[in-house]
């Protein structure tokens, strides 16, 4: 894990990316701290910060797309997958490598409340669990487009679909609100859900029949659910598309500096999940 | 060392690799051999645990590669087709870092990396970037790779292709060197390198092993059968007659000469029939003088080209019965010997 980490790091400063990555975090959390903080004289940095967030839709994939399509499309994952290391200690090596990386604007960002401290009355902990919900965000962005980046071979693919999840989970907040909380619209919700998470499992294990199988049995369920219990339906697909919605969660941490242990929770089970998936999707292509 | 056993690779419905089995011993060079697309670089990815199998077992040094897959990769030091270099790096820091990953101990990776790069020589080159060597220097840098930690069996996938004459003759000879403390397994498309190099070869066609011998003992099987060549100034229908009666030829075919006036022919028999001399005598007697007579041994490249197009045909040492597969016309004008190759 480690030979991996060092080389994906140094591999980051050979190539440049990592230098405009890092500079570019720099610039966008900088002038943001300047505008709000120095300028405008606003004593917690997290205004700035939330609005760096939005920015990592472009920024992470940046990040992202070679660190596993790369070894494909160059044949080098024949070395890796057939070194005596484990395919779970590659993946994390490579994910640890991004989060250092990732690690040093946010590392630079830590010194702007003790900056903002000495111009007048501000609270450390505030500005330093903002920056816990910026870094935990960033965190779960890499994740994800890790996973991208290990289901194709070319990089572009990998950055273009990064960027529209990315962006999707952004809007996933407001689209929650533009849904009717009714019971009747949750099950419509659902049933649409259902058929595109079978579309997708369809897309990828290729088997009719466990699709039409699987679309009937998870459509009946809920069918059978609503009319037993509608009340459980009741503004349950806002509840699951606000989930969805990553940056949102960490309102609590950002805007109202409350250490929500939910929120860490959940950006800890998402990254774990994510880091799951590209192992699991790496060695799925052994057995193809 | 190494047991395959019953290994089979489906893609979809393509079979790549099927029941193949064979056992690879200590101290060894095997050689692969099969045309493009026989499964050979499959069955190699499998072996070294990058691809899994549909079906099968493959047991290295007592590992099984699916089940202690660490285990078992620690044993192996693997060359891919396309050696998996990292261009950005130079040959020493790729070095190194393919050390730290087969988990070498510390002390030992400076003395290591010294001693591989003296015996694939690109010490020269250790500081260039990967990116600017040459195609020859990529391949040697791929070599390293594969022999750093020592491992006791390389594979090693096709690793004299695209390289120059004098390269090949280099990488052959460091393969031979490197045989004499690691077993090697090569695979190659090309037969006179296999013949030259291994102990021992494997001909695979269709994901299936076809034969399995040392190279001597495969030109033996393949004198199965023996080809004349026949060139007789004279009236061919007459001389065509004349062959017709000898006893023994099972087959006859008459070309048109480029020499005015006569007629090429070639005769084939079962290998433990000689009609040289009956030919001659009928032919003095007819006065037809012979201009050519030619016996031809079929050449391991003839019996390579058999086994891998006749899918249906296995070599079997004890069936000496005449068949007819050879539908290709012989045209090797000398007996080769082939252990020579």
């Amino acid at each position: 894990m480690l030979a991996i980490y060092k080389k994906e790091l140094k591999s980051y400063f050979t190539s440049m990316m990592g230098c405009i990555f890092v500079a570019a975090c720099l610039i966008i959390a900088s002038f943001f701290f300047c505008l709000y903080n120095l300028y405008l004289g606003y004593p917690n940095i997290y205004i700035g910060l939330q609005y760096v967030v939005t920015f990592f839709v472009v920024l992470m994939p940046v990040l992202t797309m070679r660190i596993v399509s790369e070894e494909q499309r160059n044949k080098t994952d024949q070395l890796l997958y057939t070194v005596p290391v484990s395919v779970t200690s590659i993946v994390m090596g490579k994910y640890l490598a991004m989060l250092t990386i990732f690690g040093i604007p946010v590392l630079v960002i830590c010194t702007y409340p003790l900056i903002l401290g000495q111009y007048g009355e501000s609270s450390h902990a505030e500005s330093y669990l903002a920056i816990l919900a910026y870094f935990l965000i960033g965190a779960t962005f890499i994740a994800i487009g890790m996973f991208i980046s290990s289901i194709t071979e070319s990089q572009i693919i990998a950055a273009v679909v990064s960027f529209a999840v990315l962006l999707a989970t952004q809007f996933m907040d407001s689209i929650a609100t533009l849904i009717s909380g009714t019971a009747v619209a949750s099950l419509i919700g659902f049933i649409i859900l259902i058929f595109i998470l079978c579309l997708v499992y369809f897309l990828l294990a290729k088997n009719v029949l466990m699709y039409i199988g699987s679309l009937i049995v998870l459509i009946a369920t809920t069918v059978i659910l609503f009319f037993v219990k509608p009340e459980m339906f009741e503004g349950s697909i806002n509840g699951l598309l606000k989930s969805l919605s990553i940056t949102s969660m960490a309102n609590d941490l950002f805007a109202y500096s409350i250490l929500d242990i939910t929120a860490i929770v959940y950006y800890i089970t998402v990254i774990a999940f994510f880091v799951f998936i590209t192992v699991q999707s790496i060695q799925k292509k052994r057995w193809n | 060392m190494i047991e395959v056993k019953n290994l089979t690779k489906k893609y979809g419905d393509h079979i790549a690799v099927s029941n193949l089995s064979f056992e690879v011993k200590q101290g060894q060079i095997y050689g692969f051999l099969g045309p493009n697309g026989a499964g050979k670089s499959t069955t190699m990815n499998i072996m070294t645990g990058y691809l899994s199998a549909t079906d099968g077992e493959i047991i290295i040094n007592g590992h099984s590669i699916f089940d202690e897959p660490e285990e078992a990769k620690k044993h192996i030091g693997y060359l891919p087709e396309l050696p998996p270099l990292y261009m950005d790096m130079t040959p020493i820091e790729y070095l190194k870092f393919v050390a730290e990953l087969k988990k070498v101990p510390e002390k030992d990776i400076d003395k290591m990396l010294d001693d591989i790069m003296k015996t694939v020589k690109i010490t020269e080159v250790a500081n260039r970037l990967i990116k600017n060597l040459s195609k020859g220097y990529k391949q040697r840098v791929g070599l390293a790779q594969a022999l750093v930690g020592y491992p006791e069996v390389l594979i090693l996938d096709e690793p004299t292709v695209g390289l120059d004459p004098k390269q090949i003759i280099e990488i052959r000879d460091l393969i031979k060197s490197l045989g004499e403390k690691h077993t090697v397994i090569l695979s190659s498309h090309i037969l006179s390198e296999v013949s030259a190099v291994c102990d021992q070869v494997m001909i695979i066609a269709h994901g299936q092993l076809v034969a399995n011998d040392t190279p001597e003992n495969l030109s033996k099987i393949i004198v199965a059968y023996n080809t004349l060549e026949l060139t007789v100034k004279g009236d061919r229908n007459n001389i065509k007659g004349l062959l017709d009666e000898i006893e023994g030829i099972d087959e006859l075919e008459v070309h048109e000469s480029l020499d005015e006036g006569c007629t090429d022919f070639v005769i084939k028999t079962a290998p433990e029939v000689d009609v040289r001399e009956e030919v001659f005598r009928l032919m003095s007697n007819a006065n037809s003088p012979i201009l050519k007579l030619a016996l031809c041994n079929m050449s391991l490249e003839d019996v390579f080209i058999q086994l891998t197009s006749d899918k249906k045909w296995i070599i079997n040492k004890e069936k000496k019965e005449k068949k007819k597969w050879f539908g290709k016309k012989v045209d090797r004008e000398e007996t080769e010997d082939v252990s020579d190759l």
